[in-house]
């Protein structure tokens, strides 16, 4: 095997390579969009339903145009027009007849969605059928995509100007793309245009739509459509960073996709290429979903772990504190504490050892006693825990007995904020419910 | 072969017997039976709000079909719908892991698991179509997954269909109560302590069961149609939820069978004549139906219009009549007079007055029936008891009351009527020094 | 004599047939500060967004120092029901602010220093500086709702519209509004205040409308805060209203 195998063929590989990024590019930057405006499907939605108008303007073209030049699927750009307007026809149709069914009739929105464009589609299959019966129209290209044909420039041309179009739009209205998506209602009183804004942006998506039709097949446009766009919202809480690492996502699924396709047929592992970047897409997806380091799972899971752990050294503190009193006052046994709380000694004995490190606990032979650091940190717990107590009897009328396990839950969550707040209200008493001292 | 010769064909082949009418007989059983059980089924899931779901899984079990052949290295029924049962719950897990653990909200988690298996299922069987000639050899045949192919029907993909209806019938008929009630009422349902959790999951598995057995009729894009379509029709031609899923199932069943007929008459694909034909009924619904349909709610509000426009001369007659003018038959001068039109108009709209029952156009005058002086008092009473109410209550003066009371006096009805004299304790004059006339029935003890 | 701030004529808005609203007319005087109060369901909210221009009315006109609001627009500040938006979007704190400055650029112009100048200032007159960086739904209710206010003061206005601004909010928050209110009714400007505390609505306000279904009364608060005209509002005589929207409502979409 050697090395050239395995990178890319300029000769061969330029056009499919350029044309996967342009469409990953456009795609990510508009389906961010679509995601954060919580239309989404939208997007699954027109993919489907330009089939007809694609079918559509094919068959009107072989009607009109003079056929016998056609080369590849989509054949000279005078097909390429009626093909576009075919299918920004059926697209718009789509989305207003799905607006119609769910305004003029009980249908529910998401009903007239899975109903509409299944059946566009259908009408699409059909126009194809029809149209493959005296044109060459492959039919494998509605679902696998034909990246690998794509072999001068003049195909990448349509989705260049597309993405050029496109970047021009999110440049010369990022404000009014932002305002429109977040707060209808605002831009309505500040009298932007908010119905040319998405008039624009739906027919940007089909227009995108169609000139990824070839690249990547009528569906598996919705991976590039909604994939890098949620990888992006998993990565940022920034808009406009949500829109450039989506646009990014796109683009190194359209790399790496593209290559993947490469090394895999080294192994005798032949893909389609369209297919793999959709899937390299779904990976960057779930890898992001795990590792994001603010909302993946795993952070998620880590942030849970320190909370508990954080709960039961305090717990330890606090049960110590109660049974041993003040620092070296008296020693107190694991298994004491333990029983206090109800856990069994082996779930403290790492807390006991966490403490012991940062130094709020000592052991010795006679047991484990407070540091004074120790019981700095645990009068606090304490005293916001009393207080809390305090604070449900006196302003909520809760019963004395009921108040200690609501204290206990929350005495780990107060802020000092609040705890000082607590204070104002409550006039800084010394004595809880119970009548012990606060801390 | 003509369009007629083969409609004859269509029907003696379901008739006939040998290989190629059992095809044909195969492939319309298992059609209806599609259609029926999706119809049924779909009911519950379209109203549950879970449409967008059966769309996702329906895309989302292809990867399944593809794994299953590659693992069983040939299209073996039951290894397919394995496969595709496996993928299609594995889809509904991910969607609800998705939109519970991170940020990205329900519609956006289906898209994703959508797009994302269903880009599996073409990357691998993008593979399988250039794998070596052992396994692509076996594979042709496996498109049909994506769109439906009834005529490869076997005897087994029958006997998976049937016992799907009869497995989903019987849940559905078990639980009907229990389902309709925590779709309808969640918090009712939680009230009384319905497990409605497990309800939910129960259609979600009912539901990717009734995909997978369909997959080899509609296909995987498609198939979501005929468990959203029949069941949307039905839901705009009746209010009960009883005969929206019987009928649901007819629409569903008839759409299966009208479809076979078609691809076999003009050979469009099986999946796409169905699903255009249930879009047909859908259509025909939105626009036709009684009183969900577009029409109907315009020939409504063409009836509201005319009597508005029937009672707008009859309160105009009556404060003629109220003046000490003819009342019984009102010469339509008079009545263009104190209406502040041209006779030539008042004449046009007094035409409309024939057939209501309350008068009629006879020799240029307005003759009132009794049903019609009635009709004329009850508005008048109503039209000028709300004046009072408004200069009362919400402290209008006397010249602005007029206008609001002329349109509502239509709208009245006997109880709110009742209510305003109840509250106004039955005033006998209107804030411009007018006698309210009595209520029915009143009318002779006073 | 100069048109007022805010003109409402016979107004009806009706919500699927059913009128919600009926023959408003009112004319607010320019630099009041006017607390709307009614009902549950009274359409106080449906009152402000007509005069936005949010909704379409039935009948009737709304006028924005004698034009109509679209010639406006740059003089009404809007701040709808914390509700309404996507607190999950992802948007920062600052950058929300900044939506405020959107109307005064025109299309394609992005944001100058000078405008981010200005909400700075506004996040600083709320007192979330220190809250500018972040995602906006990592705030409390009330941090929310001062940064809903702090964007209607970077539209500069002279006309405000706030729906029920104190609406769960903590009582930092509550200070700060009332504070906010007074500072901008000094500056003579024109406020309108959907509230729903009765306890509140006389100490906060100068003017108040009196709004169930029909306005029942709009005047100075002395004059209008009194026990029979808060039973014309709150008792339940007018809930006819709604009835017999609900007839109308029935008759036009053909259910009878």
């Amino acid at each position: 095997m050697t090395a050239a195998e395995l990178w890319f063929d300029w000769d061969i590989d330029t056009w499919p390579l350029l044309m996967a990024l342009l469409v990953g590019m456009s795609c990510g930057l508009l389906g961010a969009v679509f995601l954060v405006r919580h239309t989404a499907l939208l997007g699954d939605a027109v993919s489907h339903s330009v089939l007809p108008g694609i079918a559509g303007g094919l068959l009107l073209a072989g009607i009109v145009l003079d056929r016998n030049e056609e080369e590849h699927v989509f054949g000279t750009s005078a097909t390429m027009l009626f093909i576009l307007a075919g299918a920004l026809v059926a697209g718009l149709a789509s989305t207003m007849l799905i607006e119609a069914l769910h305004r003029h009739s009980r249908i529910k929105p998401d009903t007239a969605l899975g109903a509409v464009f299944p059946a566009f589609f259908a009408i699409g299959v059909i126009l194809i059928r029809l149209a493959a019966r005296d044109a060459h129209f492959d039919q494998d290209c509605v679902f696998y995509g034909s990246l690998e044909v794509i072999g001068e420039f003049s195909q990448v041309m349509p989705t260049l100007l597309c993405s050029i179009l496109v970047i021009l739009f999110f440049l010369g209205f990022y404000k009014e793309i932002l305002i429109t998506s977040f707060d209808r209602q605002l831009s309505g009183t500040l009298g932007l245009p908010v119905g040319l804004v998405n008039l624009l942006l739906t027919s940007l998506l089909v227009l995108a739509i169609v000139v990824a039709f070839e690249a990547v097949g009528a569906i598996l446009v919705i991976a590039l459509l909604i994939i890098p766009a949620a990888t992006a919202q998993l990565l940022s809480y920034r808009f406009n960073r949500v829109l450039i690492l989506s646009a990014l996502f796109g683009l190194s699924a359209a790399f790496l996709g593209s290559w993947m396709t490469i090394l895999l047929e080294a192994v005798n592992f032949e893909t389609a290429r369209a297919p793999t970047v959709a899937v390299v897409a779904g990976l960057q997806f779930l890898l992001a979903l795990v590792f994001s380091p603010e909302q993946g799972l795993l952070a998620q899971a880590l942030r849970k772990r320190a909370l508990e752990s954080r709960i039961l050294e305090e717990n330890l503190l606090g049960s110590v504190y109660r049974l041993g009193g003040t620092p070296r006052a008296e020693a107190v046994t694991l298994e004491e504490a333990a029983a206090r709380l109800g856990y069994p000694p082996e779930k403290l004995a790492a807390a006991l050892r966490r403490c012991r490190i940062r130094g709020e606990l000592t052991v010795e032979s006679e047991g484990i006693l407070l540091t004074e650091e120790g019981s700095e940190k645990v009068g606090g717990i304490i005293r916001g825990h009393r207080l809390w107590e305090s604070y449900m009897i006196h302003e909520m009328g809760a019963a004395s007995d009921h108040v200690h396990d609501a204290a206990d839950h929350i005495e780990h969550h107060l802020q000092p904020a609040l705890v000082k707040e607590l204070e104002k209200l409550l006039g800084n008493p010394d004595l809880d419910p119970h009548g012990s001292e606060i801390p | 072969m003509s369009f007629v010769e083969l409609t004859g064909e269509f029907f003696s082949s379901l008739l006939g017997h040998g290989d190629a009418a059992q095809a044909t007989i195969n492939a319309v059983l298992g059609a209806c039976l599609a259609g029926l059980t999706c119809g049924v089924l779909g009911s519950f899931i379209t109203l549950r709000r879970m449409s967008l779901f059966a769309d996702m899984l329906g895309h989302a079990v292809l990867p399944g079909v593809a794994a299953g052949f590659i693992i069983a290295g040939s299209k073996s029924t039951p290894a397919l719908l394995l496969g595709s049962l496996a993928a299609g719950l594995l889809a509904a897990l991910l969607t609800r892991a998705i939109s519970s653990h991170s940020r990205i909200k329900e519609d956006a988690s289906l898209g994703i698991t959508l797009s994302l298996f269903y880009a599996v299922g073409i990357w691998l069987l993008s593979w399988i179509t250039r794998a070596g000639p052992e396994l692509s050899s076996q594979a042709s045949g496996l498109n049909h997954y994506l769109f439906g192919n009834p005529a490869i029907i076997q005897v087994i993909d029958l006997v998976f269909l049937a016992s799907a209806a009869v497995v989903i019938g019987a849940v559905l008929g078990l639980f009907f109560k229990e389902v309709s009630a925590s779709i309808f009422d969640p918090s009712f349902a939680d009230s009384i302590g319905l497990p409605r959790n497990l309800f939910d999951n129960l259609l979600l598995i009912l539901l990717t069961l009734v995909i997978v057995v369909s997959l080899k009729i509609l296909g995987v894009i498609l198939v979501a149609a005929l468990l959203v379509i029949p069941p949307a029709t039905a839901y705009l031609l009746t209010d009960k939820l009883k005969r929206m899923v019987l009928l649901s199932a007819a629409l569903g069943a008839l759409a299966g069978f009208g479809g076979v007929y078609l691809d076999f008459v003009f050979g469009i694909g099986v999946g796409p004549a169905i699903v255009c034909l249930s879009f047909l009924g859908l259509m025909g619904a939105f626009l036709g139906a009684p009183h969900h349909g577009i029409l109907g709610r315009y020939l409504s509000h063409r009836k509201l219009a005319l009597k508005t426009l029937r009672e707008n001369l009859l309160t105009s007659a009556w404060r003629i009549g109220e003046r000490g003018g003819e009342l019984l038959a009102i010469p339509i001068g008079d009545l263009a007079n104190e209406r502040g039109e041209e006779p030539s108009a008042t004449r046009l709209l007094a035409r409309h007055m024939n057939g209501s029952g309350w008068g009629r156009l006879e020799n240029d005058r307005l003759i009132l029936t009794s049903l019609g002086q009635e009709r004329a008092r009850t508005l008048m009473r109503g039209h000028r008891l709300w004046e009072i109410f408004l200069q009362r209550e919400a402290s209008l003066a006397p010249d602005h009351v007029h206008a609001g009371a002329e349109e509502i006096e239509h709208f009245l009805d006997a109880e709110t009527v009742r209510e305003l004299e109840e509250l106004l304790d039955n005033p006998e004059t209107d804030p411009h020094g007018k006698a309210i006339p009595p209520g029915s029935g009143e009318g002779e003890t006073r | 004599m100069t048109a007022p701030p805010i003109e409402i004529h016979d107004l009806t808005v009706s919500y699927d047939q059913k009128p919600v609203l009926w023959n408003i007319d009112i004319e607010i005087p320019e630099g009041a500060l006017v607390g709307i109060i009614g009902p549950n369901g009274a359409g106080k909210s449906t009152l402000l967004k007509s005069v936005m221009g949010l909704l379409d009315l039935s009948s009737g006109w709304v006028k924005i120092y004698g034009e109509p609001i679209e010639r406006q627009r740059a003089t009404v500040g809007y701040i709808p029901q914390r509700e309404e938006v996507d607190w999950d979007f992802p948007i920062t704190v600052s950058d929300l602010v900044l939506m405020g400055r959107y109307g005064h650029l025109g299309l394609l112009r992005r944001p100058a220093a000078a405008d981010r100048e200005i909400a700075a200032q506004a996040l600083e007159k709320v007192g979330m500086t220190a809250f500018a960086d972040r995602q906006i739904s990592n705030l409390s209710g009330g941090q929310q709702q001062r940064i809903f206010l702090a964007r209607a003061l970077a539209q500069e206005s002279r006309v405000y519209l706030m729906d029920e601004p104190f609406a769960g909010v903590d009582a930092t928050t509550e200070k700060t509004i009332v504070k906010l209110l007074e500072q901008m009714r000094s500056e003579k400007r024109t406020l309108l205040v959907v509230h729903h505390d009765l306890q509140t609505a006389s100490e906060y306000f100068d003017h108040l409308l009196l709004l169930n279904r029909r306005l029942v009364a709009f005047g100075p608060t002395g004059e209008v805060f009194t026990e029979d005209l808060l039973r014309k509002t709150y008792g339940g005589h007018l809930t006819v209203l709604s009835q017999a929207g609900e007839a109308i409502r029935q008759s036009k979409s053909g259910k009878k």
